[in-house]
């Protein structure tokens, strides 16, 4: 009878076991599944989006091709929310990135938000050696800062940059009052103020700022850069001999990146004088004896514009009066009907 | 005894039967999963065969946007237009280290030659940087008017660009 009893007592131990180890099995068979499937996602959701960036880094970089082709344009594109880090050489949108090549593009360091501003000029020195493209943000406001607004250098610089900018003039008393109106970011450009520092405004502690020092008469430049409350000079003056240089240093909020970039825009102004004297060259030998004689072989401007440029910095006032020089070397070739330097 | 013994038989059935399905399911995951991977790798081979087309466009776009071969009248640009004497000064100066350096970053690994195909027939290599190990190699041919600033005469021509894959 205990042996009757026991029995089914025992079976239905042993059924209740197999049936827990059935279900522990299904359990990590399911785990697994669902597992790889999670895996699976989260793969495909990183590659979606790097798939995104590539294909946002890839048409912005179509658009910036096209943005080089007018010069003095600008254009406002609107672009999907994403953050943008310029370096010297490339450019990154999350986990993609574009190389800038030869082009000479100045931005600030990160652009974030769903607009970007282009602006284009060409950079005659005083033929045409590349075009400068500037680019920046909605989101980032610059504020120009005279002796006081009626000041000429400051209007100048104010009016010669695009109205599309968020951009405002003020004196440098305003300064001291300017408040947070939640922008992104705050460029503050100081003209002709004869100073190396400026205190930061009380209102302004928590903001992303940055700043840039004119001097309208000496023709150069200094980067600001925040210290705990002030913005102190960074970096050596600049010089610039065209105004589109010192546009470079305005929308530029890294004294590297600018430097980085001045110096493949001189090494272009270089290259161009190189292929203008071997042009001139090959012409030459059509001009012997002709009012255009002298004009063309070894054209000593470009020869001393090659030297002057050879590295970077480069001699800026050699390129100054080298500048002048060609221009009246083309006004002579119009004058004698030769074909013109550029 | 038999009773016990049936009931360890079914258990064992029930967990065969799971690995069966288990089994037939990750059959039919890998199967497409391999499907998928041909699928995608077909798609990809044909976007990187469009990029190196959309390059070599790109390319031909970049020369005619380059102060180094437009031509201009006091820096107003001639639209469409190549100057003869700066391309082929262009070819010498891309020749040299530095300029080989500077081309490269702007055309990378191509071959870029300029054909004057009428009046009479003239090949300038203006640029070349070839890869050492490439798969393929297409050739793009783009034509465009040659502006001799000499002559003041135009010329028909092409760009050959090659793209090594």
């Amino acid at each position: 009878m205990t042996k009757k009893l026991a029995c089914p007592w025992r079976h239905s131990r042993k059924a209740q076991a197999e049936s827990q180890l059935n279900w522990i099995f299904i359990l990590i068979v399911g785990a697994v599944i669902l597992a790889f499937f999670t895996l699976i996602v989260v793969k495909q959701r990183g590659a979606a989006e790097a798939k995104f960036a590539g294909k946002v880094s890839q048409q912005l970089n179509t658009i910036l091709v096209g943005a080089k082709v007018a010069s003095g344009s600008v254009q406002i594109i609107p672009t999907p929310d994403v953050s943008i880090r310029f370096t010297c050489n490339d450019y990154y949108i999350g986990p993609a990135s574009q190389r800038l090549g030869n082009r000479v593009m100045f931005a600030p360091e990160f652009i974030e938000g769903n607009k970007l501003i282009t602006w284009t000029l060409d950079w005659n020195v005083p033929f045409k050696s590349t075009s400068f493209l500037y680019l920046t943000s909605p989101f980032v406001r610059y504020y120009i800062v005279g002796r006081d607004v009626t000041d000429p250098a400051a209007m100048s610089l104010f009016d010669s940059v695009p109205n599309q900018l968020n951009k405002r003039l003020i004196s440098l008393s305003d300064f001291e009052l300017v408040r947070d109106d939640g922008d992104k970011n705050l460029r503050f450009i100081f003209v002709d103020l004869g100073r190396e520092s400026f205190d930061i405004p009380a209102a302004l502690e928590d903001v992303d700022l940055s700043g840039l020092i004119v001097d309208t008469e000496g023709h150069r430049v200094r980067f600001l850069v925040r210290s705990v409350d002030a913005l102190i000079s960074s970096g050596p003056y600049y010089t610039y001999t065209e105004n589109e240089v010192m546009y470079g240093a305005f929308f530029s909020d890294n004294e590297e990146m600018y430097s980085c970039i001045m110096e493949r825009a001189y090494n272009r102004l270089n290259m161009v004088s190189r292929v203008l004297l071997e042009k001139f060259n090959i012409m030459a030998p059509d001009y012997e004896s002709t009012s255009c004689e002298g004009l063309y072989r070894d054209n000593p401007e470009l020869s001393r514009m090659i030297i002057a440029t050879e590295s970077y910095h480069p001699d800026y006032s050699e390129v100054g009066s080298l500048k002048s020089e060609l221009r009246e070397k083309n006004q002579l070739a119009q004058l004698r009907s030769c074909p013109l330097l550029y | 005894m038999a009773k016990k013994r049936i009931g360890g038989r079914s258990a064992q059935l029930k967990m065969g039967e799971t690995i069966a399905i288990m089994f037939i399911f990750f059959v039919l995951l890998i199967i497409g999963a391999v499907f998928y991977m041909n699928l995608q790798r077909t798609t990809t081979t044909r976007e990187i065969a469009e990029a190196y087309e959309l390059r070599a466009v790109e390319l031909s776009q970049t020369i005619s946007f380059l102060p180094e071969a437009q031509c201009t009248d006091s820096n107003v640009v001639r639209a469409s237009c190549f100057d003869l004497y700066k391309l082929i000064g262009l070819s010498k100066v891309a020749e040299t280290p530095a300029g080989l350096d500077l081309y490269s970053r702007e055309f990378g690994t191509t071959t870029i030659k300029l054909l004057k195909m009428y009046p009479g027939e003239s090949e300038w290599v203006l640029y070349d940087n070839q890869k050492e190990e490439f798969t393929a190699a297409p050739v793009s041919h783009i034509p465009i008017m040659l502006y001799n600033a000499t002559s003041d005469k135009y010329y028909f021509g092409v760009l050959e660009i090659t793209t090594y894959n």
